[in-house]
Parts: structure tokens; sequence; C-alpha cells
């Protein structure tokens, strides 16, 4: 009696423990791998960013409903016919629209427009240089994954959000920037123009983000100290901003307005929502000569007598050029993007044997 | 002397002419030596002599500038190798936002199908850490237990320690010596441990590696290196040393007034009047690393196989 209820008790000991031993096995614990490790490690900022990219969006979508409601309020959204004392009116709610909207519109563009810095300073800083400055990349590279598959996760991460969130405030901005764009003959009724935001609309402040995250990359392994790596990126996109603002009339062929001479005046140099850049004289032998060698002060005539000038010329893109402009500078910086990266990767297989 | 046979077993590092150069200084230079498999290997030298160059090169961290450093034949830091070796560098450093229990979950997620939980918890639990603490909250020798913890928990075939114990009270420096001693038994991981407290090595390691200026001095099993020396105790007066130490290798030779004291590598019997013992582990030590000009010994088993090979 007592052996039989030793064995059913052994028994059921044993199904307890077959029935622990399955229940591990059915649970093994989610394996993420280097992935979670990064996560972890940047998580909280991983949420601030995500609170400021809502408040930012929000603050954006507010903006694009105040600037619509005040246009349908004021009859802008159609040009003034009666002329008169109705067309003042609609000319003073126009002024009122800039001085309102214009401003904020215009610091919303800087905000983007600074973003590939912001997070080529992330990544630098934080992400890539306080590993190296602290010394816990000895850590993760001594165990069983690579330092390569390390890094690359380390990047991919922060990148693809960073990427994802770049582009969504970029969309959002492009959107409320647009309702803003309204009528261009008359009067003005618009923010920044497109060539004056350029690097916050469409593609560009993406691809901008993708270079930034590949400078900070490098920035971070080469400098590996968080502070002057963060300096350093910063210093080095501003940099590079330069060249590709004074490049960027020539991505594209430009339309060339000409002039007689006889017509007594220069074609004008703010004309609409086209990028009027370089205007200047044609000399008898079909040279160009801009506008900066005329003083200021003098007058039209008689700088085109002491120039022999013949003509008026002046470069512009209208506003159809924007795309292919702005996916131009996409290509250029996103090239430049994989060319910093590739220096990273390459980095880093120095430095991990 | 049945020690100094030659046997053949697994080999755990091997260099050969390995040298290592930090901008203009060698940190290691010539440096060749074999660790059998299975040993618990003290790593000597005064500040700065390489030891740290030579375990973050096992550890696959740092690449040599001449000759090679394996590690179970492979290279440091290959797909093959780095699973096997654990390494704990001297500022044991860790992510000080993370909690314990996220330590240990990034030694799983990062060592995949290789890591022991249980161990690692067992050496966290035995400290009398609570999982949730965050590390950067944890005293200097708590924060070494967690990372010895993350080494334990690898299962690592070497266990590479640098200064392990350094900041450590004496009783925990126990305790964790201890811990150490019963995963390196119960796995047959080879340990090497740098150091120089000499005090904690004695006892705990069987194998001995000392460097000084970047080059081996001494490599062998410590039963071995101190059987090959002689303390001589004797009646010598002037400045030259007696003429029956000259078929002798003497490594230093003290005299306080009418005595001398020295530590010789006898060749055969010694003649004349002297009191002979086996040296201290201790005594072995310091008289080398008082001389450092003293001839390099390599005890068989330390001997690159590779390097005879090829000679």
């Amino acid at each position: 009696m007592s052996t039989t209820a030793e064995t059913a008790a052994e028994t059921a000991a044993e199904a307890t423990a077959t029935a622990t031993t399955i229940d591990r096995a059915a649970r093994p614990p989610r394996s993420l791998g280097v992935a979670w490790v990064v996560w972890r490690q940047h998580r909280t900022t991983a949420w601030i960013a995500l609170a400021v990219l809502a408040a930012l969006c929000a603050e954006l979508l507010w903006l694009r409903g105040a600037m619509t409601a005040y246009l349908a309020e004021h009859g802008l959204n159609v040009p003034c016919t009666q002329g008169g004392d109705a067309c003042a009116a609609h000319q003073a709610a126009a002024e009122g629209f800039l001085s309102r909207y214009s401003g904020l519109l215009t610091y919303n563009g800087h905000v983007l427009e600074f973003l590939p810095l912001l997070a080529g300073m992330i990544v630098a800083g934080p992400v890539i240089a306080r590993e190296l400055e602290s010394g816990t990349y000895k850590v993760v590279w001594t165990q069983s994954v690579s330092p390569l598959r390390w890094f690359a996760a380390k990047l991919a991460l922060p990148v693809l959000a960073l990427l994802a969130g770049a582009s969504v405030l970029a969309a959002v901005y492009s959107w409320t920037w647009s309702s803003a764009r309204l009528l261009e003959r008359d009067w003005i009724v618009h923010g920044p123009r497109w060539y004056e935001t350029f690097d916050a609309l469409g593609p560009a402040p993406v691809a901008g983000v993708l270079a930034g995250c590949a400078l900070g990359a490098l920035a971070g392994l080469l400098v590996r100290r968080t502070l002057p790596a963060m300096a350093a990126t910063a210093a080095a996109c501003l940099l590079l901003y330069w060249p590709l603002t004074a490049v960027r009339p020539y991505l594209t062929d430009p339309v060339t307005e000409t002039v007689p001479v006889s017509a007594g005046y220069p074609p004008a140099v703010q004309a609409g929502d086209s990028w009027r850049y370089e205007r200047g004289m044609t000399t008898p032998s079909g040279g160009r000569m801009p506008d900066a060698g005329c003083a200021v002060n003098f007058s039209i005539q008689r700088c085109v007598t002491d120039h022999g000038a013949t003509g008026w010329y002046v470069d512009y893109h209208p506003a159809s050029h924007f795309r292919r402009l702005q996916w131009t500078q996409a290509g250029i910086v996103t090239g430049a993007a994989a060319l910093l990266a590739a220096g990273a990767v390459r980095r880093v297989r120095r430095l991990s044997p | 002397m049945t020690g100094l046979t030659y046997q053949p077993e697994r080999t755990a590092l091997e260099a050969v002419g390995l040298g290592v150069r930090h901008r203009r200084r060698w940190a290691l230079q010539d440096c060749s030596f074999r660790l059998p498999a299975g040993r618990v290997c003290a790593l000597v030298g005064p500040n700065g002599a390489g030891k740290s160059t030579l375990l973050s090169l096992a550890a696959g961290l740092t690449r040599p500038t001449k000759g090679s450093l394996t590690v179970f034949g492979g290279r440091p830091g290959a797909a093959d190798v780095r699973p096997r070796v654990a390494y704990l560098s001297q500022d044991k450093p860790l992510y000080p936002q993370f909690t314990i229990a996220d330590t240990l979950r990034m030694g799983r997620e990062l060592n995949p199908g290789r890591w022991d939980q249980a161990a690692a918890e067992a050496t966290v639990a035995d400290g009398g850490l609570s999982s949730g603490a965050r590390i950067g909250d944890l005293s200097g020798g708590q924060r070494t237990r967690v990372a010895l913890a993350l080494a334990f928990g690898k299962r690592p075939d070497v266990l590479l320690l640098d200064e392990p114990m350094a900041d450590l009270d004496p009783l925990v420096r126990h305790e964790m010596t201890a811990a150490l001693m019963t995963q390196a038994a119960g796995n047959a991981t080879t340990v090497v441990i740098a150091s120089h407290v000499l005090a904690e090595l004695d006892g705990v390691c069987d194998y001995l590696l000392l460097i000084a200026d970047g080059r081996v001095r001494l490599a062998g099993e410590v039963e071995d290196l101190l059987a090959a020396h002689t303390v001589l105790v004797g009646r010598h007066e002037g400045p030259d040393l007696p003429r029956e130490f000259a078929v002798h290798t003497v490594v230093e030779a003290r005299a306080t007034g009418r005595q001398l004291t020295a530590l010789v590598r006898p060749d055969g019997p010694v003649a004349g009047q002297w009191r002979a013992s086996e040296p201290s582990l201790e005594e072995l030590l310091l008289a080398h690393l008082r001389t450092p000009g003293a001839p390099p010994l390599l005890a068989p088993s330390a001997e690159p196989r590779r390097f005879k090979a090829a000679a």
C-alpha cells in the first residue's frame, strides 16, 4: 500500500518536473540579440524624441489649421477683383497673414533644417563615442557577437528611428507650408518661398538626417570622446552645408531671361515663385558680367555705358524645377552618406581585429 | 622533477614572437610562451609591463604589431574563438543606467546558445545584490561582482581577468577567489589573472607568467619554476660573487654584512658551505622583478610548439 503511494507520489513529482521543463521549453525567453541592448541603452532618449516629435507635429497641424482658417475668413483664397477699398482691405489682410504666420513657419523650417545636425550629434556622442570613451565597448566586443554586427545594430536602430521621425516631420511641415502658398500674383500671401525653405521640404531633411547620422558615426569613431565628437560633428555639418548651398542653383539647368539694354530697366530680382539667383549684363563679346560689377549708387544707365553692355540677363529656377532640384540634392547627400558610412565601417574593422 | 617532462596537452594561449607597439613604445616585445589549457595562470609584472596589453590581445581587442597570439589555435576575435573567451578589463566598464537584471539579460542576448543564467545569477546573489539595483549605484566591489557574473555566465573556456580583485576588501576578495576557483574547477576553465598583488595569487595559481618591460621573464608551472631555483645563504666577503657560483645562473645576490643571500638556478650540485632551500613564490617573483637583466626561463610546458616546429 505504502509502496503504491510512494510510486504515485514519485510519478506525480516526475510529472511536475516534466511539466516545468516543458513549460520552460515552450516559452523560451524572447531573444532579440544586440537590438535589445541598443533599445535598452537608448530607450529614454527614444521616448523623449518621440514626445518632441509629437509636439512639433501637433504644433504644425495647429499652424496649418490657423492659417487656412485665416485665409478663408478674410477671403484670401481668391484674388481681389473689385478694386478700390475692397482690395485695400484684402491687401491689409494679406499683410496681417504675413506678420502673424510667416515668421512662425520660418522658425519651424529652421527646426527641420537643423535636424541633420541634431541627428549627427546624437549618433556621434551618446550612441558611438560614449561607448568608446567609457570603455563599455570592451564588454560588448568580448561577448559572442562580433563588433561589426554590434556596430550595425547600434547604428541601424537609431538611424531608422531618426529617418522615420524626420520623414513624418518633413511631410507634416511640407503640408503645412503648402497651405500658405496660395496666391502669387498681385499680392503676396506666402510663407518662406520654396527656395528659402528648401532644406526643410520634401526629401531634403530625410536625406540630410541620413548623411548627418553617417557623419556622426564616423566622427564618434574617430574622436572617441562624447562632447568633442558632438562638437566635431556639428562643425563638419555646418562646413558641408555651405558648399551644398553654393552649388544648389547649378544642380539643374536654369531658365535664362534676356532683356535688351534699350528696355531701360533690368529684369526684377523678385518675381513671384521663381528663384532668381543671378542677374547681370551681357557684353558685346557674348560674355556675362554678374551684378557684382555695378556699384549700388550708380545710375543703371551709367553702369551699362561703362561696361559697354548689350543687354540684361537673369538666371532663374521656376517653381516647376523644385522637384528636380530636391531629388538631385537628395541623391548627392545620400551618396555622401554612403561614403561616410563606408568610412565608419572601415574604422570599426580597424578598431576591432 | 616529473613536472618538467614534456606532456602533450591542449594549448589555451600561445604566443610566438609577439610584439605590440603603442605609438613609439613597445608594450610587448618578442614574447613567446605557451599556456596549456585548464591551468590557473598568474600574469605578473610591474606596472606598465604589458600585462593589460597581453590580455586585451587575447580578448581580441588589440591587434599585434608583430608575431602572433593564438587562443585555442585560432585568432583572438575570430567567430569561433570569441564565444569561448571571457574578459574582464581593469576598469570593469558596465552600462551605469542598466540594472543588474538588465546586465545579465545583455549577457544572454549577446551570447545566444551559450549563456548560463543560473551561474550568473548565483554569483550575483552570493553577494547579496538584488537584481533590480542599478549598476551606477553599486560600489566598486559590487560592480566587480556583476562583471564577474557576466564573465561566468558566458561559460568561457578561457577567462581573462585584468586586476580583478584590486578594488575588493580582503573578505570579498577571499569570497570572489573561492567563487572563481569553483567556476574554474567545475568547467575546466583556463584562467589568466593579471595582478601585481602577489599575496592574492599564492595558493590559487598553478601556472606563472612573469613579464617585465614587455618581455617574458618566467613561464611555466609554479612547482617547476620553484624547483628550478634555490636560495643559497652563507658567509661571503668581497664585492665579487663566490667563484663556485660561476657554473650556475645567479638571478639575484644580496649581501647583508658578511652574509650573502642569493637566488640561483643551480646547474648541478652547489659546492661550498651554503644553506640551500627552495624559494617561496613571493621570493622568486621579487628576485626577478628586482633584477630585470636576469636571463628568462621557460619551462618545457611553456615553450610554444609552433616555435619548436619552426626551429
